[in-house]
């Protein structure tokens, strides 16, 4: 008896500090959250507007454009680049999982893939995925800076011809409760249908000079806005993993404590009852 | 009350600036151009410099942008630029910050692309030229 209630004791001390450490990483989360959603927030009217001008010049100008990079590629190439955008540390609830998910649904063995977050690298290298490079998505809040080498394994191979599309995968950040692991694609660039042509607008120095550097521009920001929306949600997803794991932890050491007490209360009665019936064990 | 039209600036940062003006005049790559009201639609590129602003009552407001787009039509005009700043926030210290960045992307490692050092280069010189415009400015406004 006496020994069990060493052991209860110690569980219930484990579960405490379980409780205090996932108290302190939901606080993190939720102090990293709230600077990831304001920027999430700033970006979007940029890029909106950014997809708003690219789109009208494309409705604008129909035949000009064949020989644009993003716009126009060679369809025969069945080879297909991913992004995989994922995180460097685990313990963040189900947004791994779902991320996986989507790599088995949508990426064949024979695509190239770049992953971003120590994650995915790990999981793609174990499954055989054929992994072009990988990049850390590192603890902080990613700065702009960050796109511009995982761009450049992109622009490498359009130029080499040797991929047909781009699509990432990512958790597009909803709210800090809903998440979503999707596959977007990237390039190429789709036109909406829903801009008519008015073909009223006037080009300096040309359509095809402004659309040349535009779109990587676009191009890049559509994928600032990716990699803004994963970090979100995996600090999202952390908070309310952490806090799901706080609340587990502390009704644990709640049991643990009344069989504690419960168990100590029968030792102490079992005591009381030897004496009085004079026995001695 | 005609002759006033809508301008945005935007960038990752936020919306820098929204509202009427009355003209603004923006260094484009073909050369600075001013746009006022009724302007015919347009699509260009913006270089970098300064973006100067005339509001309703006649007031200037200045930015600074490196590298963006403009767009005009039906009244409404939007410049999109991944760095415009109002030129009185650029202080000594955004610009030490600034030339901090570049110098540690530079010490960081050799591999950083050429673009991207150069840009926060860039950044850092075109703050110090708005820092000293910006001086020189005060100093006529003191003298006169």
């Amino acid at each position: 008896m006496a020994e069990n209630l060493q052991q209860v004791k110690k569980r219930i001390k484990s579960s405490q500090s379980i409780a205090q450490i996932t108290k302190a990483m939901e606080m993190i989360a939720a102090s990293k959250i709230k600077k990831a959603q304001a920027s999430v927030e700033n970006n979007k009217a940029y890029a909106e507007r950014i997809s708003f001008i690219v789109q009208k010049i494309l409705a604008e100008s129909t035949d000009l454009l064949y020989n644009l990079p993003f716009l126009n590629i060679d369809k025969n190439i069945k080879r297909k680049l991913f992004y995989v955008i994922s995180t460097d540390k685990g313990l963040c609830g189900g947004l791994l999982a779902n991320i996986y998910k989507q790599i088995f649904v949508s990426v064949s063995k024979d695509d190239y893939i770049v992953t971003i977050g120590k994650k995915a690298q790990t999981f793609c290298i174990k499954n055989g995925y054929n992994v072009k490079a990988s990049f850390l998505m590192g603890s902080s809040f990613p700065k702009y800076d960050v796109i511009y080498p995982m761009l450049k394994i992109m622009k490498d191979l359009l130029d080499k011809k040797e991929i047909s599309a781009v699509n990432v995968i990512y958790t597009n950040f909803k709210n800090r409760i809903v998440q979503q692991a999707i596959t977007k694609s990237l390039v190429p660039i789709e036109k909406d249908k829903n801009f008519v042509n008015k073909g009223d607008h006037i080009f300096e120095p040309s359509a095809n000079e402004v659309l040349k550097s535009l779109l990587p521009y676009y191009v890049g920001n559509i994928f600032y806005d990716m990699l803004m929306n994963a970090y979100a949600s995996e600090q999202a997803a952390r908070m309310s993993a952490m806090s799901n794991a706080n609340e587990n932890a502390k009704e644990i050491a709640t049991s643990l404590t009344i069989i504690y007490n419960k168990s100590r209360q029968e030792k102490i009665t079992n005591e009381i009852l030897d004496l009085a019936n004079g026995q001695i064990h | 009350m005609a002759n006033l039209y809508k301008l945005d600036i935007l960038s990752p940062q936020g919306n820098i600036f929204s509202g009427n003006v009355k003209q603004a005049t923006i260094p484009t790559t073909s050369g600075l151009i001013t746009i006022l009201a009724g302007h015919t639609s347009l699509i260009t590129m913006v270089s970098k410099g300064d973006i100067e602003i005339m509001l309703e009552d006649n007031s200037v407001k200045s930015f600074t942008v490196i590298d963006g787009f403009l767009e005009v039509s039906d009244n409404v005009v939007s410049i999109i630029s991944d760095f415009a700043m109002k030129s009185d926030d650029i202080n000594d210290e955004v610009i030490e910050k600034a030339k901090k960045y570049a110098a540690e992307q530079k010490q960081k490692n050799d591999n950083v692309p050429s673009e991207i050092a150069e840009k926060n280069l860039q950044k850092a010189i075109m703050a110090l030229k708005v820092l000293e415009h910006n001086k020189l400015k005060r100093k006529k406004r003191v003298k006169y």
